[in-house]
Formats: C-alpha cells, structure tokens, sequence
C-alpha cells in the first residue's frame, strides 16, 4: 500500500489551487447560501466555463467523448480541492458531468450523447436530478408522476419534492411510470427533460440554513417530451437509475469541507482568549478537534477507497455507503464541535459584522441537517451496508 | 494512492490463518486465560519454526526481513485467533528495538536467539504512574564500577513472567527537559535483584510487576545511546501502538464475523434476528468501525515502513482503533444477547483484548493530546 498522492497527483492538486485563487472569482468563495440568487448566479455560470476549459469537470470521462480517461482518484481530489478553498455546490458537485453524463455514456442513444455530452463538458448546461416526490424517498421506486406515450412524445404527469438547483437547471433526469400495470421496479423510464418545456412549474422552497432558490417541487402538467429523450429501455428506468446512483458522491465533499474548517476553527481556538486562557489550550476544546481530526482522516481514506476501487473496475457496493454515512454524520459532528467552540457567537449568521469565520458554522450547522438525508438517509445506507456488505437477509 | 495488498501478502495471511486455526484452537486461547504465564512453549518453538519470531532480522540472523506492512498483516490474524504468548513483546517490540539501534555484537546474539526461538522478551516501559511520557520514567540507573546499577518498579510489563531478558527504559541523569537521561538497557531477567510479580489482568494478556533492587548489569548492555535513548523509546511507542492496531482489526473483524454468523441463524418471531432493521445497523455501525480501522492501521504501518515514526497519522490510527474495537465488541455482545454475557461464546474474551488493547501504548485521549499538539 502506498497513501500518497503521485507527483503529478501533487502537481494537480497545486494547479487546482492555483487556479481557484487567479483565474476564479473571490467572491465565490464560501458563496453557497447565495450562489443561486440572481446577483451571484452569473458568476457561478461565470466560474463554470471557466473550469470546463481546464477540461477538469469532466477529466474522468473516456476520451471518445471530450474526457481525459483520469482517474477516480484524479476527480476527487478536484472536487475534495474546491470543497476546501469554499467553492459552491453548484461547482465543486455538478450533477451533468458527475451524474448524468457517466449515465448517458452508459445507457443513452447516439443522438442523446451527441446533443448532450458538449454543452455539459463545456458547462453551459446545468442539471438537477428528479427524483425524489412527495411519497417516494428512501422509496425510490414508488413513484407516482406518469409518462404515457402519444405518438412521439411522452406526456408527463406528476410531481418531483426536494429538487436541488431546479430553478437554475436548463436539464432534469427523471423518473416516471411508463406502464401502470406492470411490477414494481419494472414500471419506470428514465427521462431526461428540457427544464423549458411548456407544463412545467415550479415551487421555491425555503432551507433551514438561510438559502434560497436552491430547493424546489416541481410540478410536470402534461409536460410533452420527445421519445428520444428516454434514456435505456422504456421499462428499464429503474436499472438506469440504480446505475447513477451508485456513481452518487462517496461525500469526499465533505472531507475538504471538514479539513478546511478544521484548519479555520483551530487558528480561531488559538487566537481567542476566553477566562484568560486561549480556548486552544482548554482541554476539553483540544480533546474534540483532535477526535475531530482523527474521524476526518477515516472519512478521507473511505471516500479514496471508494475512488481507488471505481479505478480498479471494482463496484463500490457498500462502499461507497460506507463513505457516504460516514462523512455526513462526522459533518454534522464536527459542525456541532465547531459551534460550540465559538460559544455565543456561534449561531451569529453570516450578515452579522461578529459572526466568526464569516458566518460559516453557523450555515454550516444547520446545512449540515440535509447530509444524513439526502442521496439516500443514514437509515438506508447502513441497510445497504448490512444487506450488500454482511450479506444479512432482507426479511 | 493505492490501497493494494500484495499477493505475497494475502499468502501470508493465507498461511497465518491456517496455522493458527490448527495450532491455537479456541481451546488453547481459552486455557491461556487462566493460565499464570500465558505462553505455551510448544506453539513457540512451531511458530519459530515457520520463521515468524525473525520476521523483521536480515537472513544473516536467521530472519525473513519483512516489512512492517508484513508484520501488521501476520499481527491482524494473531488478533482474529487471540494467539496467546510473548511474540509482540519478543519480536515486534524487543526485537526491532535491539535491530534498530543495537550493536553488531548484541544483533547477532540476541537476534539469532530470538529467531530459533530460544530467548524470550518483554519490555518495561511503565511504571507505578502508569504513563507513556517521557517524565514518568524514573526508575534510575547510575553507573557504578563498568555497571549499571538498577533501582525501581516497573508496572503492567507484558509478559514480564515469561520473559529471559528486559528492554528497561531507565533515568541515567536528570534534566529539565525529560526527554533527556533516559537510556534502554538489557536486563537478564535472572539477575540478582529482580522480583517479578504477575499481576492478574482480565483475558489472555498477561502482566506483570518487575521490582529491580540493585540490579547489575554490565555497561555494555546499554541499547542505543546513553542519555538520549527517548527517540528509540518514541519509536517502540509506534511500533507497539501500530502493532496494537493490527492485532485489533483482527479481532473486531473476528467479533463482527461471529457476529453475523450469529444474528443469521438466530430466530425470533419466527424469523433470523439479522433481518430486524435494529440488528442490521448494530451490524453496520460495526462494519463501519471495522473498515476505517483496517486503512488508518495500514496507512499507519506504511508510515512505520516509510520511517515516519513522528507522523500523527499513527496517534490517528491508535486513538481511533482504542474506541472502535471496544465499540464493536461492546455491540457483538448486544447482538448475541445474554448467551454472549457467559463463557459458552468467546466474545468477553474478544472484549478483555479490546480494552487491554485500548490502554496499551495509549489510549485515545492520549493520542488525541499528541494529535492536537501537530494541528
């Protein structure tokens, strides 16, 4: 075994940083709670051809279409870098070139790839997945929303919950019933659909951690898609789907996030003096950012596991479940940690001239709420690491 | 990055485990338990035979020249079968200690013996305060004549009852800073004046008390530099705490294996209780502690290799593994239920390791101390 990054790995890593601070703009920088307001927004667009030019978004894909064939372990140390220095979701977790793309080189039809792979490697598309609805969460495949076919079109009918980044998407996967009648898992298609077409309504939800225009419902009334834009079999949206989601984050995200406030709070311990005695030295304060460092440093070896495994062509099965659980409950730890470190100046949000650290902790505790929920709930990650990693029967 | 395990490393796991499935059945560990010395002299001399008590020496002392790496993985299944006996205290500890900074003359003796497995050791490094600091080492030696003269009482020696010779960690001269004046002598255990009184730990570990009361020995029994033996102390810190994280994913992964095997089997309401959502996260949080063990243990025997003895990875690796072991102990025993809480299943004896495990070359908390101090 060998843990460190190879010279050129190093090179990257430096490049990345480089880059962010001379060629991205600053303003971007912790810029998540505003990043989809009309003001920020086109700077984030901004940012993203920038980083499509580099070819870095999409280095991980095959060269037949515009990848570089690098490794996994090559992509998450881009996305564990932005993480790091602050750069929003919206950059750092992209769904087109990390999701979707991988799914439509996989599963979708020529005239599929050939209209939508250049416009997200060259991040002028932005996408947002569907498929969470009012009764389908943790279960995926109860979906409600209907595609019925009337010629060359599927008509859709439904509602998708919770849908991130919707209100800025120009493309959402879904997934709808292609056959009322047939079994369970064997009833959906997987649609992509222009975020444009007439029928299409949205909701904004509001998050607890202050952003706005992030999270939406969105409403499909007889929404009219080609179908062409059925990604693998017309009943086969269930395998496709599966497929992405095992390509889902292994929250390497939340590693460089991790590292880089466990970076901040610890100077911030340092330099505060609270009963005469620098908050640093105070050891039940020492005692969790060292436990802190230690959880992090098992979080990071998980999530370049799974990268390592994706590079040896093995199927991160638990894996990346494993990572996944793993980083957003030491998230939501650590945010706690570092809240309580600042004390009464903790919950002070970012527009507060004394909120410490710019108001980071404060957004990133309540942020942090949505990690053990989304892309699949804590609950179900460890039923997949008990079922598909210990073989424990089902029922 | 690569999280590769060599094949001639999976073969050696592969023979690990056959060996010790035949020679240290459960019955042998479970004899070791009440046994006053804990070492059986037939299991040694097999083990020596197969080359694993001069796994870390050169050919030229009867030794395979293995890695650290290689030693963690031989560590991982001595800890799935709880193999009793002085091999830590003899080879990983002793042992690099006298390759790493020993004389020609004293490597070839002591190595040589070592490897055909005829001289056991045991290191005594704690002391009555119970501490790793270098402060807390205070049992004196003065040189007196061309010897050293030993007077003190060290606390919780493994395999001290078992042990031909100690590595003593003593004070030969006070300073203010505490690192300084400490210096590694080779003590033969059958020297006047050493008094050895076993201490009844729970489990198959076996400690003991070394009392030295004007104890001789002969000033070239000085391992590495005088005064100035606290880097070498350092460095049998790290190899005991990477060791001790080694032999600990061994046994969580035995724990967690029993466990599964268990809750699949076992029926209630008319169905394996391994199907209960309840079960499968205890099963998961303990896959969980298992598999972030296993890679801060290799990254930390990587280190080991790579001579980053200082790195806090390793005090990462230890304080991490010091909590995950007993945790996934603590839930096979929930698993099993009450049969877990008797001697029928070997679970308490999976439970005594992880918390002598904990406590030795530190516990978390002193890991977390020397972690805060590098951020």
């Amino acid at each position: 075994m060998d843990f460190r990054f190879s010279t050129e790995q190093q090179a990257f890593q430096t490049e990345i940083r480089d880059f962010i601070f001379t060629e991205l703009p600053q303003e971007l920088l912790w810029s998540e709670k505003v990043a989809f307001t009309d003001a920020v927004w086109p700077t984030v667009l901004e940012a993203r051809k920038e980083l499509a030019k580099m070819g870095w978004p999409t280095m991980h894909w095959p060269i037949a279409y515009g990848g570089q064939c690098a490794s996994h372990i090559t992509q998450a140390i881009l996305v564990e870098e932005l993480a790091y220095w602050g750069m929003p979701q919206a950059i750092t977790v992209d769904d087109g070139p990390n999701l979707i793309g991988p799914t439509i080189i996989r599963f979708g039809s020529d005239h599929l790839k050939k209209t939508l792979l250049p416009p997200i490697a060259s991040g002028k598309t932005f996408w947002c997945q569907g498929y969470t609805e009012p009764g389908a969460g943790s279960d995926l495949a109860a979906v409600r929303t209907t595609a019925s076919q009337d010629g060359n079109h599927y008509v859709i009918n439904g509602q998708k919950d919770f849908i991130s980044g919707a209100a800025r998407a120009d493309w959402i996967h879904i997934l709808a019933r292609t056959d009322p009648e047939a079994p369970r898992h064997r009833n959906l298609g997987y649609f992509v659909v222009d975020m444009r077409s007439p029928g299409i309504t949205l909701r904004p939800l509001d998050e607890a951690h202050g952003r706005s225009g992030m999270l939406n419902e969105v409403f499909f009334d007889n929404v009219r898609v080609p179908v062409a834009n059925l990604v693998g079999e017309r009943n086969g949206g269930w395998e496709v789907a599966m497929s992405t989601l095992t390509i889902e984050r292994s929250g390497i995200e939340n590693v460089g996030h991790a590292r880089s406030l466990l970076k901040d709070i610890t100077a911030y311990a340092r330099e505060t003096v609270r009963d005469g005695e620098s908050l640093f030295y105070v050891a039940l304060i020492r005692n969790k950012l060292a436990e802190m460092a230690v959880k992090i440093e098992a979080c990071r070896l998980a999530a370049y596991r799974v990268a390592w495994l994706r590079d040896k062509g093995l199927n991160p099965a638990y894996e990346s479940s494993m990572s996944k659980l793993l980083s957003s409950e030491m998230w939501q730890q650590f945010t706690d940690v570092a809240l309580q470190i600042l004390g009464h100046y903790g919950p002070l949000e970012s527009y507060s001239r004394y909120a410490p650290l710019k108001g980071r902790v404060e957004e990133a505790y309540m942020g942090s709420i949505v990690e053990t929920i989304y892309e699949g709930t804590s609950e179900i990650q460890r039923n997949i690491i008990a079922q598909s990693g210990l073989s424990l029967p089902r029922k | 990055m690569d999280f590769t395990i060599t094949n001639e490393q999976e073969m050696l796991r592969t023979s690990a485990r056959e060996f010790l499935d035949a020679e240290c059945p459960k019955s042998l560990m479970r004899t070791m338990e009440t046994d006053d010395f804990g070492h059986s002299t037939e299991f040694w001399q097999k083990m020596a035979s197969l080359g694993w008590l001069g796994m870390p020496s050169p050919e030229q002392y009867g030794g395979t020249n293995f890695s650290f790496q290689d030693m963690a993985i031989l560590l991982e299944e001595m800890g799935r079968s709880l193999s009793p006996g002085p091999f830590f205290s003899t080879v990983v500890l002793c042992g690099q200690a006298i390759l790493e900074a020993g004389t020609d003359n004293q490597k070839a003796d002591f190595m040589t013996k070592i490897a055909s497995g005829k001289l056991v050791m045991a290191l005594a490094f704690t002391e009555p305060s119970a501490s790793y600091k270098p402060v807390a080492i205070s049992v004196r030696a003065e040189l007196s004549g061309g010897n050293y003269v030993i007077n003190g009482t060290k606390m919780f020696v493994s395999d001290g009852q078992t042990a031909d010779y100690f590595i003593v960690v003593t004070r030969t001269r006070q300073s203010t800073n505490p690192q300084h004046g400490i210096s590694l002598l080779l003590v033969d255990a059958r020297s006047h004046g050493i008094t050895v009184n076993p201490l009844r730990v729970m489990g198959i570990d076996k400690q003991a008390e070394v009392v030295f009361q004007n104890v001789r020995v002969p000033s070239e029994n000085l391992l590495g530099s005088v005064d100035e033996g606290w880097l070498l102390a350092e460095k049998l810190l790290a190899w005991g705490a990477v060791g001790k994280c080694a032999e600990s994913v061994g046994g969580a992964q035995a724990a967690l294996d029993m466990t599964v095997d268990y809750v699949k089997n076992r029926n209630a309401f008319g169905q394996p209780i391994g199907s209960f959502q309840a079960i499968q996260h205890h099963c998961a949080n303990m896959l969980a502690d298992v598999y972030t063990s296993r890679y801060l243990m290799h990254q930390a025997a990587w280190l080991v290799d790579e001579g980053e003895f200082q790195s806090p990875e390793i005090s990462k690796a230890k304080a991490w593994i010091s909590d995950a072991y007993r945790r996934v102990t603590t839930l096979a025993h929930q698993c099993h239920g009450a049969i877990a809480f008797t001697k029928e299943i070997d679970i308490h004896l999976y439970h005594k390791k992880a918390k002598i495990n904990e406590i030795l070359f530190g516990d978390a908390a002193f890991h977390w101390d020397r972690i805060a101090g590098d951020l």
